[in-house]
């Protein structure tokens, strides 16, 4: 890469992580999200202040035309960040679910109390199932 | 992960009380009479209607009518009102539990042969449309659909079932306590709610049942969202576990 290239690069890397740092800062992006996008510019920042790097890590590999490398790399960063993302996605809709169906539980427990009603309408008798659902 | 009724003091109803499990959307038409025709069985039945984001007057309709109603405050699709129904189940100290259809597909005189099996060591008893009683008719395309997946179904289970996607069922303890800490929550629910029964090594049955046209409401069958879950669904079965459960009498049967 031409020596007007990495210093374009340097700008637009110092120029995203300032902007992550800020969104850390005030508590828009959760600071475990943060680090996967740190890493990511850390990686940018080290392929720009050092200019042979990419050359040299190319030739090693055997591929012949550097920014390969480049877009290899930071595709499969960006694949790693997306599936992390899927994760947690799957993990937050779980949850969501659990609460919703307390949430739905509780509206008839609080609905039932309020009225001065039991949810059953029948006389409690000892307790048939103990602990057993207890964790 | 969730921990069912552990956060709360829980309440404990009779022994011999069956909590009748009933996921409804948008179903105000056929409500009356099927919570009707349950009150008129002759059986200690207590009806939990989940109301499943309906925008409809389905839950004023369901307390109306003698049922605990329980509103989720958005769609979880039926999968998800069923496990909120299971979790009601446990919480209130339920032994026996009956999944029943809010459309009046099913008929409440059949609920005692569904519950009969679960007196002599059957863990969960499936409602069978196809298993000899009745005459309900299915499509040519789905009966052919059904018949790969009872196939693959009867691989992964280790035993044949006549009706894999019938909702007309009913559970013992261990089998309401799984299904309340994890239910299949997508389209088909059914299905792999059956092969999870059986991979954990329960006891599971079937008997015949007939079974009525849907008095209202409409049936959800468009064909590309049929074709998309039926992928989904197997693809979930090959990847449902084999668990084995510590010590139940029955582990299989004929």
């Amino acid at each position: 890469m031409s020596t007007r290239a990495h210093i374009a690069l340097a700008v637009l890397v110092a120029l995203a992580i300032f902007v992550i740092i800020r969104l850390v800062r005030r508590r828009h992006l959760k600071a475990k999200y943060s680090l996967l996008w740190l890493t990511l510019g850390g990686f940018m920042v080290v392929i720009a202040a050092v200019p042979g790097l990419l050359d040299w890590t190319a030739a090693r590999l055997g591929i012949y035309y550097q920014p390969t490398l480049l877009i290899l790399l930071g595709l499969a960063l960006l694949l790693l960040i997306v599936m992390h993302f899927s994760y947690e996605l799957s993990r937050m809709e779980n949850r969501v679910r659990t609460l919703a169906e307390e949430a739905a539980i509780l509206r008839h427990r609080v609905a039932s109390l309020e009225t001065g009603q039991g949810a059953v309408q029948l006389p409690q008798v000892e307790d048939q199932r103990d602990q057993s659902s207890e964790n | 992960m969730s921990n069912v009724g552990s956060s709360l003091p829980s309440k404990h109803v009779a022994p011999d009380r069956i909590i009748v499990i009933m996921p409804a959307f948008n179903e105000q038409e056929a409500l009356p009479s099927t919570l009707a025709g349950l009150r008129a069985a002759s059986l200690p039945l207590d009806v939990v209607v989940v109301d499943d984001g309906s925008t409809d007057d389905t839950a004023s309709i369901a307390a109306a009518n003698g049922a605990v109603c329980l509103q989720l405050p958005f769609n979880l699709g039926i999968g998800g009102a069923l496990r909120t129904g299971f979790r009601y189940a446990i919480e209130n100290g339920y032994q026996r539990g009956i999944q029943f259809d809010a459309d009046g597909q099913h008929d409440p005189e059949q609920i005692a042969a569904l519950l009969e099996p679960l007196d002599h060591g059957a863990d969960m008893v499936v409602g069978s449309r196809f298993a000899g009683a009745g005459a309900y008719q299915v499509g040519r395309s789905r009966g052919l659909a059904m018949n790969i997946l009872r196939w693959a179904i009867r691989r992964l289970a280790g035993q044949r079932f006549t009706d894999t996607s019938s909702g007309f069922r009913s559970f013992g303890p261990d089998v309401l306590d799984m299904f309340a800490h994890e239910y299949p929550i997508e389209y088909m629910d059914s299905v792999e709610a059956l092969v999870m029964a059986c991979r954990a090594g329960f006891d599971v049955r079937e008997v015949p049942t007939v079974m009525h046209e849907r008095t209202g409401g409409v049936a959800s069958n468009r064909s590309f969202r049929l074709a998309y879950h039926y992928v989904r669904v197997l693809v979930s079965l090959a990847n449902t576990p084999k668990t084995h459960r510590r010590s139940r009498t029955a582990e299989v049967h004929s």
